[in-house]
């Protein structure tokens, strides 16, 4: 059961157009929609306990359980433009229900569009989850490629595999810098040499990149290397302005 | 295919409740909607042309403007389909509910977001849905600030989190490991069910001393041992080695038995293993539990779990298969021969959809059909059907019996100058075979003295009788015997010999086993 502090704050953490898209998509829910608003309303002000509602014999548990999803689903329709990852994770459910209607040529022909902007924008857990499509629709597939084409699509999932396993490395490494920057360890400028901090940067991925002058800014600065960790940060800001999917991805952390 | 026609499609193949659906959904936008009188109008018709739908909404603004229209139906459909397949997939609602927990963080309730994440860290650990996880986790990476944890605790987190990211995505590249190995051994017995060419048999040795197969242990998920099962499974089918392969039968029943996910997950696998499970049965003289294998696998094809197109047609496929084997393969034709209106009907609307080596296995069962009623013109039509394919793609070993049986089918119909074409050319077509079976070979070298050669033996029956003989003992090795199980060699022979007919010498050797 859904904690009643849990839903009113949700409830009132709610802006007046996603009240409004709340109430509007509701109606085409099959639930009573008045006693939901009711609800709704009654839980919106400030004043009300879930003693109160329990005590008005109106609304029961289930009730406020299906209150709470569908305001998560409202949600969930209110920002679904507004972000790449909500829109790439549709897109994903497309292929799949493509899939199912039997509709493997357009699945096949979105598949590949869909592939070509995840790479361009280094999605690579989301590819993982395309490969799983993309091997289910081989089969459908003709020509004579078809007998390499699996073991093609599996090397490509490896090395994506790979990609994330390095992207973890820096996240671990990253996150140790810090820790050592909170324990002011004097040896951190070793940490510079370190193996994946001194990679050719033209071979990486642009998140890979990212990580790298991370580390190394925050290891200038706590060195005090101000002209280097400025450099550092100034190329970060360039990277950011020439691939707006980094900055989705890189919300600070720690 | 045309857009249009794409669109058309996929609404006319949208289910009741579908329909309802997406129509409810439209009703969450206000005023007039045009793609909804379009979704009407290409859901009445039964051919969708632009022409005429122009001239049915010549008096609204938007059929200007068609293109889009149909643009936006298109998308206003694939999110009905999204919802339903939310509402009713487990995994697909785990993958959705995601979301929830970006959005909650983003509206500053942490709180109630590490409640979602524990709810859905829970599905996606119990039921292995890894692609779900790692999202989870990035989630959790990304927005382990507005927790606003100590430094300590946070450090701790995140250390959890990048051990937990660790973890899966290992599962996922073994995963992805043990599914390369099932594809390449799945497309090996698509193409050779039948006949087995022995002399590749190291080939199959090799993969099974593959450590990922040889070691199960080495499957860090129960989807990567569901899938090592499954490899072993069928390198075992192919080698003939029944004892075995009844054992990997049931570790693969008990697997999907114990974890219900699977089924979800692995529809087609069920599907195939409920098929294997069948076979298995019926060559142990089951028969009876053969038949609830199969009856099971025809209930399933109104389970929810199955409804999809993409299902309805693997059971279609499936079925059609074991039930023109069981049919055929105990005389019962004219049974075999009343599902034929069904199967052609449905060949003739979905076969793109269908997968090549199912075609194949069923124009060939079909080609028997036809054969054993005597029915020649419509046998050769089945013929022709696997010959115009492409043999790379196609079963192979159905392809090459087919090229046998195309000689069979014009001697029967006594076409006398065809064949001679016709031999030559299958002639040919066995010498760029690196390695002809043995009963192939008997079979050109018999068919010719029967059929084709100019001092045509006056004795025929003597050389069918050396023929029964030459293939009585080729088929002493299991690996060439298989072939009969489609279409009996012998009986055909016997039924020259015994001046009967295909259909009763089938019957009478069903009666003597």
């Amino acid at each position: 059961m859904v904690d009643f502090n849990d839903i009113a704050d949700l409830i009132r953490s709610l802006g007046k157009a996603e009240k409004r898209f709340f109430k509007m998509m509701i109606s085409t829910e099959n639930v009573d929609v008045d006693l939901l608003v009711k609800l709704f309303n009654e839980i919106e002000k400030e004043s009300v306990s879930i003693e109160k509602l329990e005590r008005s014999g109106y609304y029961t548990e289930y009730d406020i359980d299906k209150l709470y999803n569908l305001i998560l689903k409202s949600l969930r329709g209110f920002h679904a433009e507004s972000s790449t990852v909500f829109r790439l994770k549709d897109e994903i459910l497309n292929l799949r229900c493509l899939f199912d209607k039997a509709q493997y040529r357009q699945c096949r022909k979105m598949l590949a569009s869909l592939k070509r902007e995840l790479y361009e924008n280094e999605q690579f857990s989301f590819l993982i989850k395309l490969f799983d499509v993309e091997k289910k629709l081989i089969v459908f597939e003709e020509g004579k490629e078809i007998q390499l084409k699996p073991s093609i699509i599996a090397q490509e999932e490896q090395s994506i595999i790979q990609k994330e396993q390095k992207l973890l490395q820096f996240q671990k490494l990253l996150m140790s810098i810090t820790s050592r920057i909170e324990a002011k360890d004097k040896t951190l400028l070793v940490t510079l040499s370190n193996p994946l901090l001194t990679e050719n940067v033209d071979m990486l991925s642009r998140k890979e990149r990212v990580y790298i002058l991370k580390c190394k800014e925050r290891i200038y600065s706590f060195l005090n290397q101000k002209i280097e960790a400025e450099l550092c940060c100034a190329q970060i800001k360039e990277l950011f302005a020439k691939h707006k999917f980094l900055e989705e991805y890189f919300l600070e952390t720690i | 295919m045309k857009p249009s026609l794409l669109l058309h499609e996929i609404i006319r193949s949208l289910s009741p409740e579908e329909k309802a659906s997406f129509l409810q959904g439209s009703s969450l936008q206000q005023g007039e909607k045009n793609y909804k009188k379009l979704f009407v109008y290409m859901d009445s018709v039964e051919e969708y042309n632009e022409e005429k739908a122009k001239v049915y909404f010549k008096n609204e603004t938007f059929a200007k403007h068609l293109a889009s229209e149909k643009n936006q139906l298109f998308h206003h459909i694939l999110k009905s389909l999204r919802q339903q397949r939310i509402n009713e997939k487990g995994s697909a609602a785990t993958f959705e509910k995601i979301k929830d927990v970006q959005l909650l963080f983003e509206k500053g309730l942490p709180k109630i977001a590490n409640r979602e994440v524990e709810k859905i860290r829970y599905r996606t650990t119990n039921e292995e849905l890894f692609y779900s996880h790692l999202d989870l986790i990035d989630t959790e990476i990304q927005y382990m600030a507005v927790n606003n944890y100590s430094h300590e605790l946070a450090v701790v987190k995140m250390q959890e989190l990048f051990d937990e990211k660790e973890l899966i995505l290992k599962k996922v590249a073994t995963l992805n490991r043990y599914q390369q190995l099932l594809r390449e051994i799945e497309y090996y017995f698509n193409q050779n069910i039948l006949v087995h060419d022995r002399s590749k048999k190291h080939l199959l040795e090799s993969f099974l001393s593959n450590p990922y197969i040889a070691d199960l242990s080495n499957a860090n998920s129960k989807k990567a041992l569901l899938h090592g099962t499954l490899c072993r499974l069928i390198c075992y089918r192919i080698m003939r080695e029944n004892e075995i392969q009844g054992k990997e039968i049931d570790n693969a029943v008990e697997l999907f038995k114990t974890y219900g996910y699977l089924i979800d997950e692995y529809p087609k696998m069920y599907i195939g293993l409920n098929g294997f499970l069948a076979r298995y049965l019926a060559i142990n003289a089951n028969l009876k539990k053969a038949k609830i294998a199969i009856d099971h696998l025809r209930s399933i094809k109104d389970d929810k779990c199955f409804k999809t197109q993409d299902l309805q047609n693997t059971i279609f496929t499936r079925l059609t298969v074991y039930d023109l084997v069981f049919y055929n393969y105990s005389g019962q034709y004219s049974k075999a021969d009343e599902l034929f209106p069904e199967i052609e009907k449905n060949l003739e609307k979905n076969k793109k959809d269908y997968e090549t080596h199912e075609i194949t296995t069923i124009n060939f069962l079909m080609f028997v059909t036809h054969f054993a009623k005597k029915n020649y013109n419509k046998a050769l039509k089945c013929i022709n059907e696997i010959n115009n394919s492409n043999f790379e793609e196609s079963r192979q070993d159905l392809y090459r019996y087919a090229k046998l049986c195309n000689l069979i089918v014009h001697y029967e119909l006594n076409n006398t100058d065809y064949l001679n074409y016709s031999y030559k050319s299958t002639q040919r077509f066995f010498k760029l075979i690196d390695y002809p079976f043995e009963f192939e070979t008997a079979f050109l070298k018999f068919f010719k003295n029967i059929a084709i050669s100019k001092k045509r033996s006056t004795n025929k029956q003597a050389v069918f009788g050396e023929f029964r003989a030459q293939l009585e003992e080729v088929f002493k090795d299991p690996y060439q015997l298989i072939a009969s199980e489609y279409f009996d060699l012998i009986a055909w022979v016997d039924s020259h010999l015994n001046d009967t007919d295909y259909a009763t010498e089938i019957i009478k050797a069903r009666t003597d086993q």
